[in-house]
């Protein structure tokens, strides 16, 4: 039983990396254990614009902190070839209990608010 | 027990988190006498080879090896005498298959239990002479033993060796392929019910009991060119102490020629052993004076972490390092921030490179997972 959960309800979109949309996933981490992909599925991404909101409610466990790292798939599935747009490290202690959000920016215009439901 | 290569298999395993299980795959088909004596016979050539001083060691070596070890052995095997008669049947006009393959089974245990093949497919029939590929098979396991060798898996495939790749559902074949040997009959994807081939898997101790297995082939590497490359593992096995790496924070840039930011990432190394770790795992961080990254990759280890950090004018190059950083265990407090500056001075000329990272120790003397 880990110690920690925490629920990333969902990702709003203020900004792309680039022109048109972001083809999003998340690559979760906790621990540094195996990550998880989301969307799960191989070759699936959320494509997202200025103003479109993503629905997560995935609920990620751990005992010290959960990496969370925004990516782009720019082409088909080939991690290699994807952009890296922003992360969140959600270490325990660092967040009261229940709701919040956290904005990532970077330097090519991606724009993102990640709200999340600090469980326990 | 294979710690390494169960990392290095870790990045291809995450693809398989989002499998689902069953399938509705028929279990029978037609296999032409020619594809029986090819798998008879590399059954066969098989046992001959383990029974030879390189074969006998095989099981050892695997368990030694990185994954470019494992490569570099299948490719040897082949070579071995055993394997002769083999050879005059693959290479015989006519043969309907596009590829044949040889591959070893390794079994790892990374929280879920993943199967892999590591493999070479080589162009046979119409496609005899086209470019060989190397691959990558992965799918759900109960592992049994961390990075353990189980078997070798012998494939008679439709396509050529460079069209392996991709989404596939195995079905193991009623009443094996081959009189008594266990054989799967292999789908390309689940919506196309298309035949992709059908494979014999021989045994090194336990046999693999599963009936059906969604799995994914990466192409690693091929004679053509074409391939994704290796996959870096972002997954680190438990050692006794986590700290983060917080943030990195840029006080001066390196001046490269290309615009003022640095495209920066870092890797790092627990311990002097095992292979570097990357973050971002792949691409960079686009980083100006002034910039604070707020990372947070966590690491495992015992006593020290080097972590270097580059500025990639060209993606996957180390060649612009910026700053070097060497994080003793001693030299932090837990659950403090600790900021640490680079032990390598990359000033050069009127350029000045000024980057600092920020860790926290987050535990110590942890026992298991």
């Amino acid at each position: 039983m880990n110690k920690h959960s925490i629920t990333i309800t969902s990702i709003t979109c203020h900004g792309t990396s680039e022109s048109g949309h972001d083809e999003v996933y998340l690559i979760c981490q906790s621990d540094a254990g195996l990550p998880i992909r989301i969307p799960a599925s191989i070759n699936t991404n959320h494509p997202m614009e200025k103003g479109d909101t993503w629905s997560i409610n995935q609920t990620l466990n751990y005992d010290y902190e959960v990496l969370v790292t925004l990516w782009d798939e720019d082409l088909s599935y080939d991690p290699n070839l994807a952009t890296y747009l922003q992360s969140i490290d959600f270490a325990a202690g660092t967040l009261g209990l229940g709701s919040g959000v956290i904005q990532l920016t970077n330097r090519n215009g991606a724009n993102y608010s990640v709200s999340y439901n600090l469980l326990k | 027990m294979n710690n390494q290569i169960s990392v290095e298999l870790s990045p291809y395993a995450e693809v398989v988190q989002g499998f689902k299980k069953g399938t509705m795959k028929s279990s029978k088909v037609e296999i032409s006498e020619s594809k029986k004596k090819i798998f008879e016979e590399a059954a066969k050539a098989w046992k001959e080879y383990l029974a030879t001083p390189e074969g006998k060691v095989l099981e050892t070596d695997i368990s030694k090896s990185d994954l470019n070890g494992v490569r570099q052995k299948i490719s040897g095997i082949l070579n071995s005498g055993a394997f002769k008669l083999l050879k005059e049947l693959l290479e015989q006009t006519g043969l309907d298959a596009g590829s044949f393959s040889i591959g070893l089974n390794i079994e790892a245990e990374l929280i879920i239990g993943i199967a892999a093949t590591i493999g070479l497919a080589i162009g046979v029939g119409d496609n005899k002479g086209l470019a060989s590929s190397e691959f990558i098979t992965v799918a759900l396991d109960e592992g049994i033993d961390e990075g353990a060798l189980v078997g070798v898996q012998f494939g008679l495939w439709t396509n050529s060796p460079s069209c392996l790749g991709g989404y596939a559902w195995a079905t193991e074949a009623d009443g094996g392929v081959v009189g008594e040997l266990a054989g799967k009959i292999v789908y390309k994807g689940e919506d196309d019910d298309d035949l992709l081939g059908v494979t014999v898997e021989v045994g090194i101790g336990e046999e693999d009991g599963i009936d059906e297995q969604e799995c994914y082939t990466f192409i690693i590497g091929s004679q053509s060119g074409a391939g994704d490359g290796f996959l870096k593992p972002a997954y680190q096995p438990v050692k006794s102490n986590f700290l983060i790496i917080k943030s990195v924070t840029c006080n001066n840039t390196q001046s490269d020629g290309v615009g003022n930011a640095n495209e920066v990432y870092f890797k790092f190394q627990a311990d002097g052993e095992g292979k570097s770790y990357y973050y971002p795992t792949y691409d960079y961080m686009s980083m100006q004076d002034g910039d604070v990254w707020y990372c947070g990759r966590s690491v495992w280890f015992n006593s020290s972490v080097q972590v270097g950090l580059f500025d990639s004018d060209s993606i996957g190059n180390d060649s612009d390092p910026i700053g070097n950083f060497t994080i003793n265990l001693s030299n932090l407090t837990l659950n403090s921030i600790k900021t640490f500056t680079s032990t390598v001075n990359y000033n050069s000329g009127l350029d000045h490179v000024d980057y600092t990272i920020q860790v926290e120790l987050v535990a110590t003397n942890v026992s298991s997972r």
